[in-house]
């Protein structure tokens, strides 16, 4: 056995550029999957942290009827703030509830008129979930007993409002009676997400409570645990409690249903590029056969088992790929954790889009060792693998008519 | 001649490998053709939704009108709405125009409401250049001033059937809010997510009086014919008569949104694609770096008997063009076959994105739209790629002095 591992390193040496060509396109591949694979995980990294602050917490309650008539907002359909709901808070850390209510309007200033959604909030509770007092570029945050709003900078500007102006909030209450208000533009928020800087405006929970006749009530309930790989536990145990409310842990949002696609998705894609970037090692490891004929009739004939011959090439192999994948590793890691903190502009992107996938103007790699590793593994194992077909070649000559060739 | 022969022959002499290497072409080919397929039929019915529910093939606006996709404003609207449609109709090209006027809404059944965006059209024109009519599924065509239609999701969220009563709710042009009682009169289906989920078609004249527009429009909708050149023509013709107090925008000019994702689609469907042609490309090479390998005696002894490079190289590339050509055809018959089967059944991605609202103007059962040329071109692509990689191992054995290829055997 290491007789073998030792003839297959001293053959790696035999023509050093043609293993060197090898080894650089497997380096390459393992880098350039390394880089997809940890701009996909900021990407969606990215994408899950905002549907949890902007809509799904990390578990959501609301009426089951809420949930099915949900495009509706359904102002009927909603749960008491006082009490909060009582559930054992220790079941998952909880660091906040926090009670919204969501509402569509048409907001107009002379002859522009704009479908909105309306949010109340309780200022400061949200200050840690949505964080928005850290996203206001002109005016300021809101108090819970306010009674203004804060705008999106595409609204803002689409309505032509500044600091100071009057919006008017023109609706129906609960009960499907007319409603309205009159609300200071506060502030102005601009989180560089399109979909929600242009439509999106947030109101004192209180102030929409009164507005909307909804005393004490609110449409949904968010929290938020210190650990968000308890959101399921936690659903479940509400959903034990109160079996007849809709609890949704975040990753069961219908927002994020393309997540999971998404990353089984792009592991075929990163397992398509590593074999076309490790066919360079076939084709080597097909020359190699061919010019080593004679020498593995040789071998042979001294009683080399055909076993013994396909590792010692695949060893061969194996041994580009590892080196390829070591270059290619530190390069990808070095190059994403470069980038995890530094972090690409996509706000040409970001602002485009609307509120459906809403991911970030600036996208921060998020690499893992794990990833690392396994670009790593995915190389070597593609090397080998390729290299298969061409060496079994080998462990079929002829000692005999090899040997006539010397 | 001799030479073909030669490599015909020579196709045969391990016909596995021969068989596998035509195979990976093959595959490579019918997805690509496959791929291409599938991407037209959904850019054309992308394009036929745009046009046929829309645009029409150009919209006249006022100037100023449309400066952010999305925004609505009603103060910079075509007044004199009648007598311009007149002189639009007049112009030469012209085959169709009509009035609409597009509004942001709510609409509700008392219990629930949703945004929507109504548009206000013309009953008597709007098929000339829309075919609003024939997409509708139950009921009828606008005949009274009460009367709307909604798309069947929309009609499904909000629960209104034919002749349920509804209530538009809107703001006019002075940002008055007004209500308005309406009666279903038809649902409609027109493949047009985007439309059916969230537009209610009104009559104009309801729209004028609810908006405090009389006799106004927002846009004028022209049917110009399919041929890209023509309407581009009308575009500047009618662009230069009706200035300088209106604009004149082509219908793919408004769909950016459209038009920004077929783009990164279709550049994502080729790669792969291509990624795939690649490996069967690598196959080839390797095909015949082992024919060339094997062969080395074999061409020792035809260089020793007077064969001349030329000779040699065009057998190998008779060797590689047969095989290439080979599985190019079965790769492209392939390639049809399942094309057809995008065209005929199509491909229903509805269940994927169950839930999910994509702001796309096609439906998410893709159907394909296959064209004999691009079957064609994939056909010699497949051919010439082959001929060119096998180039590659054959220099190789060209190099080879007689004397040393001989001294193998």
């Amino acid at each position: 056995m290491k007789e073998i591992a030792h003839l297959a390193f001293r053959n790696f040496f035999r023509n050093t550029r043609r293993s060197l060509i090898s080894c650089i396109s497997v380096a390459i591949a393992v880098a350039v999957v390394i880089f997809a694979h940890s701009y996909l995980k900021g990407m969606t990294g990215s994408i899950i942290d905002n549907v949890i602050r902007l809509v799904s917490g990390h578990v959501r309650i609301t009426t089951r009827e809420y949930e099915r008539r949900e495009r509706m907002l359904p102002l009927g359909e909603n749960l008491p703030t006082t009490p909060a709901l009582a559930f054992d808070a220790a079941e998952g850390e909880v660091t906040a509830v926090a009670h919204r209510i969501k509402f569509g309007v048409m907001l107009g200033e002379g002859a522009i008129t704009l479908p909105a959604l309306g949010y109340g909030i309780e200022p400061e509770k949200e200050a840690a979930i949505l964080g928005l007092d850290r996203r206001i570029t002109r005016g300021d945050y809101l108090k819970p007993d306010d009674r203004a709003v804060i705008l999106g900078r595409g609204l803002a500007d689409r309505l032509g409002l500044d600091i100071g102006d009057t919006l008017t909030v023109v609706t129906r209450t609960a009960y499907d009676s007319p409603a309205g208000m009159h609300l200071v533009v506060k502030g102005v928020y601009s989180t560089g997400l399109g979909g929600i800087d242009r439509s999106v405006f947030y109101m004192p929970l209180e102030a929409a409570q009164e507005m909307l006749d909804l005393e004490n009530r609110a449409t949904e309930t968010i929290i938020i645990l210190r650990d968000r790989s308890e959101a399921r536990n936690l659903a479940l145990a509400i959903r034990r409690e109160y079996p007849e409310l809709a609890v949704v842990p975040y990753l069961e949002n219908p927002t994020l249903g393309f997540v999971a696609m998404a990353d089984s998705t792009f592991m075929i894609m990163y397992f398509i590029i590593m074999l076309v970037a490790c066919s360079t090692i076939a084709t080597t490891m097909l020359m190699i056969v061919f010019e080593r004929s004679r020498e593995i009739g040789m071998v042979r004939a001294l009683g080399m088992g055909s076993g013994s011959i396909i590792g010692m090439l695949l060893g061969e192999a194996a041994l580009i790929g590892a080196a390829g994948g070591i270059v290619g590793s530190a390069v990808g890691a070095a190059f994403s954790y470069w980038l995890k903190h530094r972090g690409i502009d996509v706000s040409m992107l970001s602002s485009t889009t609307g509120s459906e996938m809403p991911f970030g103007p600036v996208i921060y790699l998020s690499p893992t060792p794990v990833i690392v590793f396994a670009a790593f593994c995915l190389g070597l194992f593609a090397s080998v693998l390729v290299a298969y077909l061409p060496v079994r070649r080998a462990a079929s000559l002829d000692p005999a008519r090899s040997l006539r060739a010397i | 001649m001799k030479l073909l022969s030669m490599a015909w022959r020579n196709v045969f002499r391990h016909t596995r490998r021969s068989v596998i290497t035509a195979a990976a072409i093959s595959v490579g080919l019918m997805a690509m053709l496959a791929i291409d397929t599938l991407l037209n039929g959904t850019d054309q019915a992308g394009t036929r939704n745009v046009m046929d529910f829309e645009t029409g093939q150009l919209v006249v606006y006022a100037n100023g009108y449309y400066h952010e996709e999305g925004l609505l404003p009603l103060d910079t609207v075509i007044t004199a709405s009648e007598s311009l449609l007149e002189v639009i109709r007049e112009t030469p090209g012209v085959k169709a125009a009509t009035r609409r006027i597009k509004f942001p809404a709510r609409l509700t059944n008392g219990i629930d409401e949703l945004p929507v965006t109504a548009i206000g059209l013309d009953p008597d024109h709007e098929n000339e250049v829309f075919r609003t009519k024939a997409a509708i599924v139950a009921g009828d065509y606008l005949a009274d001033p009460d009367g709307c239609l909604i798309g069947v999701p929309l009609a499904r969220d909000i629960g209104a059937d034919v002749d349920a009563p509804l209530t538009l709710i809107c703001r006019d042009r002075n940002g008055t809010h007004n209500a308005y009682d309406l009666i279903v009169t038809g649902i409609l289906h027109t493949a047009h997510p985007l439309l059916d989920r969230s537009a209610l078609l009104v009559d104009l004249a309801t729209a004028q009086e609810l908006l405090s527009m009389p006799g106004e429009a927002t846009e004028i909708c022209v049917a110009a014919g399919s041929d890209p050149a023509n309407v581009r023509r009308l575009q500047a013709a009618l662009a230069h008569r009706l200035r300088p107090g209106y604009e004149v925008y082509r219908w793919d000019e408004l769909s950016g949104a459209l038009f920004q994702v077929t783009g990164i689609k279709r550049t994502c469907g080729m790669l792969v694609g291509l990624i795939v042609f690649i490996i069967a490309s690598v196959g080839i090479v390797n095909t015949m770096l082992m024919a060339v390998m094997e062969r080395i005696p074999e061409i020792g002894t035809l260089k020793a008997l007077g064969f001349g490079n030329r000779h040699l190289v065009a057998i190998f590339l008779l060797e590689g063009a047969m095989i290439g050509g080979i599985g190019s055809a079965i790769g492209t018959c392939l390639g049809v076959i399942v094309s057809c089967y995008f065209v005929f059944v199509g491909l229903d991605f509805s269940s994927m994105f169950q839930g999910q609202v994509m702001d796309l103007p096609v439906e998410m059962v893709f159907r394909g739209d296959l064209s004999i040329g691009t079957a064609v071109l994939v056909f010699l692509f497949g051919v010439v790629v082959t001929v060119l990689v096998t180039l590659i191992p054959v220099r190789r054995a060209m190099g080879l002095q007689p004397v040393d290829a001989l001294r193998h055997i």
